[in-house]
């Protein structure tokens, strides 16, 4: 990797692709979770790519080079969402709606059983995008990205303490939130 | 949600970052003996490890679009062409803006030409064209990069064309403190 990222930055294009084809799906995934449109997500991604080109002789190593790209791209879905103003407005997609094939189900599974477990993940989706961006960012950096409260600090530009206290209480909110849901749906 | 809580339990935020492992040393070493004697505790510490495991199997990556490498790459390669035409069509441009300066045809707006300079000022004369020459060619370049940052062409030419009046205006004054003496 540090191979790549040396290379690319002396201009490398092949290396760059490298490092592209590496880093395009957990950067997608966070802009399709932070974003709620697959074209826009796809987009973002894009542009973030084009935009670490152009600033890759600027990474001196100081942080880990993914924790350099993921705050380089949280804040251009960040700015896209204050440009076009969608917070309030986005339209929440499902899992099958991004990835129609992601959760084909096997020969062997009850339908029924099958509806089911699409219809909690997809509720699980559709409540995590009602989050305001400000606890959705976190979270999602944690629970999707896998980084610790210490790191997604680094990226956001949050203390660690806010940080803790977004994520604890994305996580309570998406608790009662689904809870009563899937009582209420008879669960 | 917190009528379990006695007095000494720890922050349930605090939990939740011990359970994800975030809690710092000093931390655990408060929460870990509070939960060997606190049922209520490690019963919360339960529920938000299996609701953090649950959102995890749930908030599974998608793929992207079988293209978007390809996009990407395709967009950086066009746009490294485009860099190298418009710095070579600068340069063409300055070239042939000194060339027409050089041959006397702004003399009649009264702009000596510049090799002029050196021979009537001397050594400071000589030292301003050259730094003048590096000024020039920096901000030249650094503007260019500028140029090829905007996403819209409009925008692009607008900055291009008030690269090349700071240019001139850079030049004017120059000459203007080369000749006040």
């Amino acid at each position: 990797m540090e191979d790549w990222i040396e290379r690319a930055k002396n201009g490398d294009l092949d290396a760059f692709e490298k490092l592209v084809s590496h880093y395009q799906r957990p950067l997608y995934n966070l802009a399709l979770g932070l974003l709620n449109d697959p074209t826009e997500a796809e987009e973002a991604t894009q542009d973030v790519f084009i935009n670490v080109h152009a600033r890759i002789t600027q990474f001196r190593g100081e942080s880990r080079f993914s924790t350099w790209l993921y705050r380089i791209a949280t804040n251009a879905c960040l700015d896209r969402i204050r440009k076009n103003k969608r917070e309030r407005s986005h339209r929440v997609i499902t899992m099958a709606e991004a990835d129609p094939l992601s959760d084909v189900p096997s020969w062997t599974d009850h339908p029924e059983q099958v509806c089911e477990i699409r219809e909690q993940r997809d509720a699980i989706r559709d409540a995590v995008a009602e989050l305001p961006v400000k606890y959705r960012t976190p979270l999602l950096l944690h629970i999707q990205h896998d980084y610790t409260y210490k790191e997604i600090a680094e990226i956001t530009d949050l203390s660690v303490q806010t940080v803790g206290t977004r994520i604890h209480r994305a996580k309570l909110w998406l608790r009662k939130r689904l809870q009563t849901e899937w009582k209420g749906g008879g669960e | 949600m917190n009528q379990w809580r006695r007095k000494d339990c720890p922050e349930p935020e605090l939990l939740d970052a011990w359970v994800t492992g975030n809690a710092t040393s000093e931390e655990a070493t408060v929460i870990e003996p509070h939960l060997q004697r606190c049922t209520a505790c490690q019963r919360e510490a339960e529920e938000a490890r299996q609701w953090d495991n649950r959102l995890r199997s749930e908030l599974t990556f998608v793929d992207p679009p079988v293209d978007l490498t390809a996009s990407v790459m395709n967009r950086l390669r066009s746009r490294t062409v485009d860099t190298w035409r418009l710095l070579a069509t600068m340069l063409v441009g300055y070239g042939l803006f000194i060339t027409a300066w050089q041959t006397g045809l702004f003399s009649r707006w009264g702009w000596a030409m510049p090799i002029e300079v050196p021979i009537t000022n001397g050594m400071r004369g000589l030292q301003g064209m050259l730094s003048d020459f590096f000024l020039l060619i920096e901000v030249s370049v650094m503007w260019s990069g500028w140029v090829m940052q905007q996403s819209s062409s409009l925008m692009a030419a607008l900055l291009l064309l008030a690269g090349g009046w700071l240019w001139i205006a850079g030049i004017c004054w120059h000459r203007w403190l080369w000749t006040k003496e």
